[in-house]
C-alpha cells in the first residue's frame, strides 16, 4: 500500500517557499511584530514575482479590498471579514494571517456548543484539583497564544458563538488585555497581536453581533467574483488543486460546463441575463462560486464512477436545481423562470434545457 | 506687433475644469502675478453673463444657458460651482476691477458649422477623446489615482508655490501631446487658433500683464502665441465672424444648477463627479479628512445610527494607514470613502449611500436674480401656446374648458402641449375625458387655469431644455428612477404617447424590466400587462411606432404564468376579486389577438389554478369557467369538477367561493349546461334549511352579476332536473319546500 499524503496542509508549509523569497527580498518597514510588510503580504495574495520566483495568485478580487484588510491589521484593529458562503472569507483570513505571522493555526471554529474558555483560557482538571489555580494548570487557547506571541488569531464563523461567549473578545480587543483574577495577574498582548474573524452576512440571525463587539471590528464585506472570466478561472483552478487525479480529464469539455455553470449562477445572483434582456429574480440560495465548484466536483465524481468519465448533462441538471431550489416555493418559481426566459431561448442550450424541465416536471 | 508683445507679459495657467486643486493653484498664481486683464476659455458670447461672476446675487452652482436665438433646441449650459477654476478667476477679476474676457470661439460659429454638418474628418478613439476632455484626469488614472483631484493634491499640494503647478502641467501637457498628436481634431485646432487670435487682440489692446486661464490641454498650443497668422484656419474662421453672412446669432443667461446636475454629466468639461467634497477641498485642504469624516458620523447619527467619536478616530487612522499602503502623501476621497465604510456604516452599503448623497454629492442647488430676459422655455411655450390656439385661455385666471378633436391639427397640437405640460408638472390643463382613439373617439376634454406659479415652475425646470418639449422629456427622465410602481410606470408609458414623447421610451422601458424583475405581485404585473397590451393593441392615436413593446410584453407573460399557480395561494382576500378580473380581461386579450405564444403559457397557467387541491376556490372556480368556456376542459371534466366540489367532501365555505368564481363577471353560455346544475342541485338539496339560510346571503351576491333572464334559465334547468330526479334524501318534506322555495325565489328574481 502507497502512504497516504496528508489532506490539506496548512498555508505557511504549503507556501513556504514563496513566504521565504517574499522576506528575503521585501525591503519596507514592517509593522511591529510582522513577518513581512503590508506590500509584501499584498504580493504573496494577489500574486505576482519575486526576482524570478513566480509567485501564485492566492486570493482573485480587487487589490483595493485586500489593501483595506491590510491597513485595518496595520492599525491593530480587529478584522471582521463579512459575506455570503463561498467569498473565500476563511481562504483569505488564513493567508493573512500565514503571511503576517507565519502561522496560519491559531484558530477557533466559532459553534453554539463553543464555550469562554476556548476562547480565554481554561483548566486542566486533574493539576487544579492537586495544585490549586497555578500556571501549571492553566490551559491556553490559540487567542492565549497568539496575544503571548503577538500573532495573529482567527476565528471563524463569529456569529455562530453564543453572545456571552462573543463578549469575551470585546476586552482582548479593545484593552488588549485578558484578565486572569485566579491567578491575580493579566496577560498583555505583544505587538503583532490581531483578531481576523469571519462570519456569514446570510445567516445573520444566528446570534447577531453585538454593537459594542461590531465597533470593535472593521468590517469588509467580501463580495463574490466580479466577472465571468474571473469566476471561470477560480473554478477550474481549485477544481484542478483539489482533484489532482482529474487533472487528465479536465479538458475542453468540461470547461466548457464550467462555463455554462457558472454563467447561470451569475446569471441568477445578478438577476438579468448576460445580453442585459432578460431581468430575473434571485433564489434564497447564495449560488456563490465555492457552490459552483462543488456542483462540477458532484458532477465530475459521478461521471467518474458511473459514467464514461465525462461530466453529463443530466448530472449538471441534477446539481444546479439542488443548488438553486432551497426555498421550495419561491426558489422553484425563481428556477422556473430562468428555465423557461433564458434557458430556452439559447440554442446550444436545448440539451440542459431538456434536462431541466424534465426533472422539474 | 511683436515689439508689442516684448513688453507684455503673458502667463498661461492649465487648469483642470472644476478642479478645486487647480482653483487653489489658480488663486495663489494670480495673487502672485497680479495681472491687469484674465482671459478664460469660455466662449466668446457667453461675454455679458459671464462677466457677472462675483456679483452678489448670484449663487453658484449656475450655469450660462447659450442657445440660437432663431432656433431654441440649439443650446448648451455650461455649469460653474465655487471650485471651479473658472468662477475663482471671476471673483478675482471682481475684487481687483480688472476685465474678465471670454476668449473661447463663439457658439454662434460652433452652431453655424454644426449647420452645415462639416464633420471632422478623423474619428477619435475613445482614449484619445478622454484624454483631451481631461487630460489631468488621465495621467491621475495612470499614476493609479480614482480620482483627478487626489493626484493634483498629492503632487502639487505642498510641493508648488506660485505658478510652479502650472508650469510641471505646461510641461506634462507638451509632452502629452507629443505623443498623441492625433489627440486633437480640426474644431479644437480651431478653437484654439482663435483663442490665440483673442490674446493677440488683447496685447494690442494695451494689457501688459495678462493672466489666461484654460483646460491644461490648450497650453502647448496657446504658448505659440504668434503661430498661425496666415493659417488657413483663420481664414476660414474669418469666413464665419459675426457680421459675416453666415452667422448665427446667440443668447446667454444665467440658469440655477444644481451639484447633482453637475455630478452627474457637465456638458462643456471633464466628468466632475463629486461636487460636495470638492467644496470642501476648496476651502480647506489640511484638516479635511477627521473634518470629513465628523461630518459623516453626524450624518450617520441624525439617522439613528449608533456612531460614535471612537469609530471617527478608527475611521482616520485606517484612512491614513491605506493611503500609506498605497504611497500617498495625503488621504484622499478614495480612502474615506473606504474608512467610512468599513468602520463608520460598519460595511453597510445602505448606510454608506447617505453619505454618498450628501457628503459627496451634496444638494446645493444655485440661485440667480428674478429673471428680468425670458428664458428660452418660456419663449418657445408662448410660441407653442400661440400655434395651439390656447393664448386665450393663458390670459384668463379663470377656469376654462376646451374640447379637442384629435384630427384637427392645431388641436393636436394643444393636446401634445398640455400633455407635455403635466408631464413638467405644470399642471395648466387637467385631463378629464381621455381621447380613446381606440373605440373610434377621438376627442378630448381639458379643463384649463393659468397659475402665476406656473413661471417660476418653469425657471426651475430651465435646466431641463430650452423647449417645452425637451423639458418634458429630461424632466420625466430624471424622474423614473424614483418610481417604485410597476404598474405607474406602465402609465407614464401612455403618457409620454400622448405627449408625442418616443424618445424617452427606450429608457423607461429598461426602467420598467428592473421593476418588472423586482415586483413580487402577480396582480400588479398582470395589470401591467394588460395596460401594456393594450397600448400595443390599439396603438397610440397618434401612429407610433410599437415594435419596442413587444420584447416587454414577451418577457412579461411567461414570468406571469409562472408565478399564477404560486400566488394564488398565499393572496389575501380582498385582491382576489381584482384578480379575478384581470384574468377575465387577459383572457379575452388574448384570444382577440390569437396569438399563440401566449396561450400554451396561459392555458397551463389556469390548469395549475385548477389543480391546486383545497385553496383558492374562488379563483379555481374562475379558471374553470376560463378554461371551458374555450373548450380547454371538456364537458365530461367540467361536471366531474362540479361533482367533486359540490360534494360532502368538500366544504360549503370552499363551494360557495368557487361557484361564486365560476359565475363572476358576465360569465357565457356554458353555466346553462345540465350537467353541471345537477350536483349542485343535490347539494342545495341535501344541506338542510339551517345550513342553507347560512349561506343564502352569499348565493345572492354571487348570482347578482348574471341577468334575470339568465338566472330564470338556470332555473328551468333545476326544474328539469327535479322531475327527473326522484325524491331529495331530506329528513324533513316541509323544509326541503322552504330551501326550494328560497332557491327558486333567488333564481327566478322574485
Amino acid at each position: 500500500m502507497s502512504e497516504l499524503s496528508i489532506l490539506r496542509m496548512p498555508a505557511e508549509q504549503l507556501y513556504a517557499e514563496e513566504l521565504e523569497a517574499i522576506i528575503a527580498a521585501d525591503t519596507n518597514v514592517r509593522p511591529p511584530g510582522w513577518k513581512m510588510s503590508p506590500a509584501a503580504v499584498l504580493l504573496y495574495i494577489a500574486g505576482g514575482k519575486v526576482g524570478k520566483k513566480n509567485i501564485s495568485t492566492k486570493y482573485y478580487g480587487q487589490k483595493r479590498l485586500l489593501e483595506i484588510a491590510l491597513a485595518t491589521l496595520a492599525t491593530e484593529r480587529g478584522l471582521l471579514l463579512l459575506g455570503v458562503p463561498g467569498t473565500a472569507k476563511t481562504w483569505l483570513s488564513e493567508h493573512l494571517a500565514a503571511a503576517i505571522s507565519g502561522n496560519s493555526r491559531l484558530m477557533i471554529q466559532g459553534t453554539a456548543g463553543t464555550q469562554e474558555e476556548a476562547i480565554r483560557y481554561g483548566w486542566n482538571y486533574a493539576s487544579l484539583l492537586s495544585e490549586g489555580p497555578t500556571e501549571n494548570a492553566l490551559v491556553k487557547t490559540p487567542v492565549y497564544h497568539a496575544m503571548e506571541s503577538g500573532r495573529i488569531a482567527r476565528i471563524e464563523e463569529l456569529t455562530r458563538l453564543s453572545s456571552d461567549v462573543q463578549d469575551a473578545l470585546i476586552t482582548i480587543l479593545s484593552e488588549k488585555t485578558l484578565p486572569i483574577p485566579e491567578l491575580n495577574r493579566e496577560l498583555r498582548a505583544v505587538q503583532g497581536f490581531n483578531l481576523i474573524a469571519t462570519a456569514n452576512d446570510r445567516d445573520r440571525g444566528v446570534n447577531d453581533l453585538s454593537s459594542a463587539l461590531r465597533r470593535r471590528f472593521n468590517t469588509l464585506i467580501m463580495p463574490l467574483p466580479a466577472k465571468l472570466e474571473e469566476e471561470v478561472k477560480i473554478v477550474s483552478a481549485r477544481m484542478q488543486e483539489t482533484m489532482p487525479q482529474l487533472a487528465a480529464t479536465v479538458n475542453k469539455d468540461t470547461l466548457v460546463e464550467i462555463n455554462r455553470l457558472v454563467l447561470i449562477f451569475r446569471e441568477l445572483r445578478e438577476g438579468i441575463s448576460q445580453d442585459g434582456k432578460v431581468k430575473l429574480k434571485s433564489p434564497s440560495s447564495t449560488l456563490s462560486t465555492a457552490e459552483a465548484i462543488a456542483v462540477m466536483q458532484n458532477g465530475i465524481t459521478l461521471a467518474q464512477f458511473f459514467g464514461n468519465g465525462q461530466i453529463r448533462v443530466e448530472d449538471l441538471a441534477a446539481g444546479l436545481q439542488g443548488a438553486v431550489i432551497k426555498d421550495p416555493e419561491a426558489d422553484k418559481m425563481v428556477w422556473k423562470e430562468y428555465i423557461e426566459l433564458v434557458m430556452k431561448n439559447r440554442e446550444p442550450w436545448k440539451d440542459l434545457y431538456k434536462a431541466c424541465r424534465e426533472l422539474l416536471d | 506687433m511683436n515689439s508689442g508683445q516684448q513688453e507684455s507679459t503673458i502667463e498661461i495657467y492649465g487648469i483642470r475644469h472644476h478642479g478645486p486643486g487647480s482653483s487653489r493653484s489658480l488663486i495663489e498664481a494670480l495673487q502672485w502675478q497680479q495681472p491687469d486683464c484674465i482671459l478664460v476659455e469660455c466662449p466668446l458670447d457667453c461675454q455679458d453673463a459671464f462677466a457677472q461672476i462675483g456679483a452678489k446675487n448670484l449663487k453658484p452652482p449656475l450655469a450660462i444657458l447659450v442657445y440660437n436665438s432663431l432656433k431654441m433646441q440649439q443650446a448648451i449650459y455650461l455649469p460653474f460651482a465655487e471650485f471651479s477654476p473658472e468662477w475663482q478667476a471671476g471673483i478675482y477679476a471682481q475684487k481687483n476691477s480688472i476685465p474678465l474676457l471670454a476668449i473661447d470661439l463663439p457658439y454662434s460659429l460652433v452652431f453655424a458649422m454644426s449647420d452645415e454638418e462639416e464633420e471632422d474628418l478623423v474619428q477619435l478613439t475613445a482614449l484619445e477623446k478622454e484624454i483631451s476632455k481631461d487630460p489631468l484626469g488621465y495621467i491621475a488614472s495612470l499614476a493609479g489615482y480614482e480620482s483627478g483631484e487626489s493626484w493634483w493634491d498629492a503632487t502639487f499640494e505642498h510641493h508648488t508655490v506660485g505658478k510652479q503647478a502650472f508650469e510641471w502641467i505646461e510641461s506634462l501637457m507638451t509632452e502629452l501631446r507629443l505623443t498623441l498628436p492625433s489627440a486633437s481634431e480640426s474644431s479644437n485646432e480651431m478653437r484654439e487658433a482663435f483663442m490665440r487670435q483673442q490674446i493677440r487682440n488683447a496685447v494690442d489692446a494695451g494689457y501688459k500683464n495678462i493672466a489666461v486661464v484654460c483646460g491644461a490641454w490648450h497650453v502647448p498650443a496657446l504658448r505659440r502665441i504668434t503661430d498661425d497668422k496666415k493659417n488657413k484656419l483663420s481664414k476660414s474662421l474669418k469666413a464665419r465672424t459675426p457680421g459675416s453672412s453666415k452667422s448665427i446669432k446667440t443668447e446667454s443667461i444665467w440658469i440655477p444648477w444644481t451639484y447633482e446636475r453637475l455630478a452627474l454629466h457637465s456638458g462643456y468639461s471633464a466628468g466632475v463627479i463629486s461636487p460636495a467634497w470638492y467644496e470642501l477641498l476648496l476651502q480647506d485642504p489640511s484638516y479635511l479628512s477627521v473634518h470629513w469624516l465628523a461630518k459623516a458620523a453626524r450624518l450617520l447619527r441624525k439617522h439613528k445610527w449608533d456612531v460614535s467619536a471612537a469609530h471617527v478616530l478608527e475611521a482616520s487612522k485606517l484612512a491614513e494607514m491605506l493611503a500609506n499602503i498605497r504611497n500617498r502623501p495625503r488621504v484622499g476621497l478614495e480612502e474615506l470613502r473606504e474608512a467610512a465604510l468599513t468602520v463608520l456604516c460598519e460595511g453597510n452599503e445602505s448606510r454608506y449611500i447617505y453619505i454618498e448623497e450628501a457628503l459627496i454629492v451634496g444638494n446645493r442647488s444655485g440661485k440667480i436674480p428674478a429673471a428680468t430676459i425670458k428664458l428660452p422655455l418660456q419663449s418657445d411655450f408662448e410660441q407653442r401656446v400661440k400655434t395651439a390656439r390656447l393664448s386665450k385661455s393663458l390670459l384668463t385666471s379663470d377656469r376654462d374648458s376646451k374640447e379637442l378633436d384629435l384630427r384637427v391639427a392645431s388641436n393636436q397640437v394643444a393636446s401634445t402641449l398640455l400633455h407635455q405640460l403635466n408631464l413638467l408638472e405644470i399642471t395648466w390643463g387637467k385631463l378629464l375625458l381621455p381621447a380613446k382613439g381606440r373605440m373610434g373617439n377621438f376627442k378630448e376634454s381639458w379643463s384649463l387655469k393659468w397659475k402665476p406659479d406656473f413661471i417660476i415652475q418653469m425657471i426651475q425646470q430651465a435646466m431641463f431644455g430650452t423647449t417645452v418639449r425637451e423639458a418634458a422629456g429630461n424632466f420625466t427622465i430624471h424622474r423614473i428612477k424614483r418610481i417604485k410602481n410597476v404598474a405607474d410606470l406602465a402609465q407614464l408609458l401612455d403618457k409620454l404617447l400622448w405627449a408625442d414623447l418616443p424618445d424617452i421610451i427606450p429608457q423607461l422601458l429598461r426602467e420598467l424590466d428592473d421593476l418588472i424583475a423586482d415586483t413580487q405581485e402577480v396582480d400588479n404585473l398582470l395589470h401591467t400587462w394588460i395596460t401594456l397590451m393594450d397600448i400595443r393593441q390599439f396603438g397610440s392615436v397618434r401612429a407610433v411606432d410599437l415594435d419596442w413593446l413587444e420584447n416587454v410584453v414577451d418577457h412579461l407573460f411567461p414570468r406571469i404564468c409562472i408565478m399564477l399557480p404560486m400566488q394564488v395561494r398565499q393572496m389575501e382576500a380582498d385582491k382576489l376579486r381584482t384578480l379575478g378580473s384581470h384574468l377575465e380581461r387577459a383572457q379575452s386579450i388574448i384570444f382577440k389577438s390569437r396569438e399563440q405564444k401566449f396561450l400554451d403559457h396561459w392555458v397551463r397557467a389556469l390548469r395549475g389554478i385548477l389543480d391546486l387541491e383545497g385553496e383558492a376556490p374562488y379563483l379555481q372556480g374562475k379558471a374553470a369557467r376560463l378554461l371551458s368556456e374555450k373548450q380547454f376542459l371538456d364537458e365530461a371534466s367540467l361536471n366531474n369538477k362540479f361533482l367533486l366540489v359540490f360534494s360532502q367532501i368538500s366544504e360549503t365555505q370552499f363551494a360557495i367561493a368557487w361557484l361564486d368564481g365560476f359565475l363572476a363577471h358576465n360569465p357565457g353560455q356554458i353555466i346553462l349546461r345540465q350537467g353541471l346544475w345537477e350536483p349542485v342541485q343535490s347539494w342545495i338539496s341535501e344541506m338542510g334549511w339551517g345550513k342553507f339560510q347560512s349561506i343564502l346571503p352569499l348565493l345572492r351576491k354571487s348570482f347578482a352579476d348574471l341577468d334575470a333572464s339568465v338566472r330564470r334559465r338556470i332555473w328551468d334547468k333545476i326544474i328539469q332536473i327535479g322531475d327527473t330526479e326522484i325524491a331529495m334524501p331530506i329528513a324533513d318534506p316541509i323544509l326541503l319546500d322552504r330551501v326550494n322555495d328560497s332557491w327558486a325565489a333567488l333564481l327566478s328574481g322574485n
